[in-house]
């Protein structure tokens, strides 16, 4: 087992016997991805922000009974999905970045506007989806889980992510269309 | 011998290295010879670059900190207004090295205000005169003690009151 996988596994143990400490270390190293995944998933910074506050104090409020049956992240990618999607259902219009508003040190203009587009039509055709199948999107492409993993966060079977990934590429092709199609060259 | 039905179904998985041995196999012999399948399989691989040009702002730098500040919040809350504690809180070492201090200072509490308290009134509930020699010496001082709860009555307020008063003419 990887050392940082066994440290966050201690970590939680600690932080389940009172170690403050201990669970602040925690947020210092996954903060980070976490707040990544929240904000693919709902496009917006505060929902995001709300999302991983969330997340990690529901962490602390499991500590005391976390058991390390499986690792850490595993454990916290549950979490983090399920808010996440809860999140989604709630609110029916999510996509409100509509820019981001974020500098970018490219010189050129011209590919900057392109780009800038680009990343606006990949936003509006995730917020298209469906919360499941934007979520299998998100763990699939951006965190690189296997189909194992994802059923895992979203609580059901490889077969049915398979299809969740399936129905979603499909839907990504159509909205982005020829994009998809020059992407590659 | 797979027919293209069955191969766009799991194009994806073939994708996404999902399938088992067999599988794959089927699939490899088949593209070969599908140029349609093929063009599905590239357009399936054409979303991965696309995806990776959504923006993601970094971390707001506040939140942290943020986190941190409502984690500690709710840990003051828990121990100042907590009366009740779960089973697993009373089952942990620290838990009870911390009421046994505890419960030791207030017995040595006690003990010593019980010994001052004996000290001081002895058996005859009424306080024994104070003074600045020794407690068990004899005083030339008269004291009046304001034994409330004897019948005696030079014990009792009363004649404590008058012999003052006498005592200041």
């Amino acid at each position: 087992m990887p050392d940082s996988l066994a440290n966050d596994e201690l970590l939680m143990l600690a932080a389940g016997n009172g170690d403050l400490e201990a669970f602040a270390e925690i947020i210092r190293r996954h903060q980070a991805w976490a707040w990544k995944i929240a904000y693919r998933f709902l496009g917006h910074r505060e929902e995001a922000e709300d999302v991983v506050q969330d997340a990690f104090l529901r962490l602390l409020d499991a500590s005391g009974r976390y058991r390390p049956t499986a690792s850490f992240k595993t454990y916290f990618y549950q979490i983090i999905t399920r808010l996440c999607l809860d999140r989604a259902k709630k609110k029916q219009a999510l996509y409100v970045d509509t820019i981001a508003d974020f500098p970018d040190p490219r010189p050129d203009v011209a590919e900057e506007m392109l780009r800038r587009e680009t990343a606006v039509a990949v936003r509006a055709a995730l917020d298209a989806l469906s919360p499941n199948q934007r979520m299998a999107i998100v763990l699939r492409y951006y965190e690189g889980l296997n189909y194992e993993g994802i059923a895992s966060a979203l609580q059901t079977t490889p077969k049915a992510v398979e299809r969740l990934l399936a129905r979603a590429r499909e839907r990504l092709r159509a909205i982005l269309g020829a994009r998809a199609d020059t992407s590659r060259l | 011998m797979l027919s293209c039905i069955r191969c766009r179904k799991r194009l994806g998985a073939y994708l996404d290295g999902e399938l088992s041995e067999r599988q794959q196999t089927l699939l490899d012999r088949h593209l070969p010879g599908c140029g349609s399948c093929r063009a599905a399989l590239n357009a399936m691989r054409g979303l991965e670059p696309l995806l990776g040009k959504l923006d993601v702002p970094p971390a707001p730098t506040t939140l942290t900190s943020r986190i941190l500040t409502e984690v500690y919040a709710r840990q003051g809350s828990q121990v100042a207004g907590s009366r009740f504690l779960s089973w697993r809180q009373v089952l942990t070492p620290h838990f009870w090295v911390v009421r046994r201090a505890t419960a030791a200072a207030l017995i040595a509490g006690l003990t010593i205000g019980a010994y001052m308290g004996w000290a001081r009134y002895g058996d005859s509930g009424s306080a024994r005169p104070a003074a600045t020699a020794a407690w068990n010496e004899p005083v030339d001082e008269t004291l009046y003690a304001f034994d409330v709860l004897s019948a005696a009555p030079q014990g009792s307020i009363e004649a404590a009151t008058l012999a003052l008063l006498e005592d200041g003419r």
